[in-house]
């Protein structure tokens, strides 16, 4: 019997990829956002939201993951954005290689903030680099307030967090204070927003922070 | 269920180092899993079992070291085992940290026979 000693990443392939992503977005300097959520969340309700305000002011375009359906790319090309679809057909998340096939199909020149919304899962997207500049996690106040401690990773990989359906709070037992508690416990320096994509209440919050963000790029 | 893609991404690997020792068998592959990966060790090992049955790595078996969490504080210089997800030191309740390990997801070593 032989032993060979190897110490390799077991993502590496993917790591690669993701690398040369992030080389082409600072290349064409592109700030690129990677959504995470479960499914259910309101992460194309808000990224719909989103491109509403910012049309006119940020050139924006969006890659949308999903396992079937190309509904989430139907209703993001209603905005007149650039948006391509990666259907997963089973995969439970987007990878490095799925964001460098949907990056040809993309007016890199004409892109100054790209959204990648994620198949809807909290566990698998936070494992994958996608090269993309900062991982935001959006979760709903219909999920629960310990949903950070349940998805460590995705609470830790992200920079921002927005918390949605604010509007629903009256009638869910969703403790926002506790959910802060729980979320700056797993990422003491996490950003965190409240908003409603329904109502609009603190959208612009978050979207005058996008704009910040790219101004100051 | 990303261990799945985990594993091809094993599978893979594995299969690209034996080219390289003809005549040789995988009986089984080290790795070292960090407890911030959401990789269920359980759900890995069944995951390869499914892939490799039938193939030449059918016999060969995953052998997992779980790594816990171990942080750095910026302020007082110690390190520490991270308890819950409390991203906190314990010494001096600073939250300027970095982690120092658990954040792996790596192939150790092979154990091959010919």
């Amino acid at each position: 019997m032989s032993i060979i000693t190897i110490e390799r990443k077991i993502l590496e392939k993917n790591e690669d990829l993701a690398k040369s992503n992030r080389e082409i977005f600072h290349q064409k300097n592109i700030w690129t956002l990677d959504l995470l959520s479960s499914p259910g969340a309101g992460k194309t309700a808000l990224l719909e939201k989103t491109l509403e305000i910012l049309k006119g002011t940020i050139q924006t375009a969006v890659i949308e993951g999903d396992v079937q359906t190309d509904n989430d790319a139907q209703r993001i090309a209603k905005h007149h954005v650039p948006v391509v679809q990666i259907i997963t057909r089973g995969g439970c998340h987007l990878d490095a290689r799925l964001i460098q096939d949907a990056l040809n199909s993309l007016p890199l020149d004409e892109i100054e903030l790209l959204f990648i919304e994620n198949v809807g899962n909290l566990v698998c997207p936070a494992e994958f680099d996608l090269g993309e500049t900062e991982k935001v996690v959006i979760l709903s106040a219909t999920e629960g307030d310990d949903k950070p401690l349940k998805y460590p990773l995705a609470f830790h990989k992200a920079t921002t967090c927005i918390l949605n359906k604010i509007d629903l709070l009256p009638y869910v037992e969703f403790d926002v204070r506790i959910f802060r508690e729980n979320a700056l416990k797993i990422n003491p320096e996490l950003n965190i927003f409240e908003c409603s994509a329904k109502t609009g209440d603190g959208i612009e919050t978050w979207t005058d922070w996008l704009i910040q963000k790219i101004k100051n790029a | 269920m990303h261990e799945m893609s985990i594993a091809q991404h094993i599978v893979e690997l594995v299969e690209n180092i034996l080219s390289e020792h003809p005549g040789q068998t995988c009986r089984s592959v080290h790795l070292k899993i960090g407890e911030l990966t959401a990789v269920v060790p359980e759900s890995l090992t069944f995951a390869y079992q499914a892939l490799t049955e039938d193939t030449p790595l059918a016999s060969s078996s995953l052998t997992i070291e779980s790594l816990p969490i171990l942080a750095k504080c910026r302020d007082c210089n110690k390190v520490f085992s991270v308890q819950d997800f409390e991203f906190l030191c314990p010494h001096c309740s600073s939250h300027a940290i970095d982690i120092k390990q658990g954040e792996e997801l790596h192939i150790e070593k092979l154990e091959l026979v010919s």
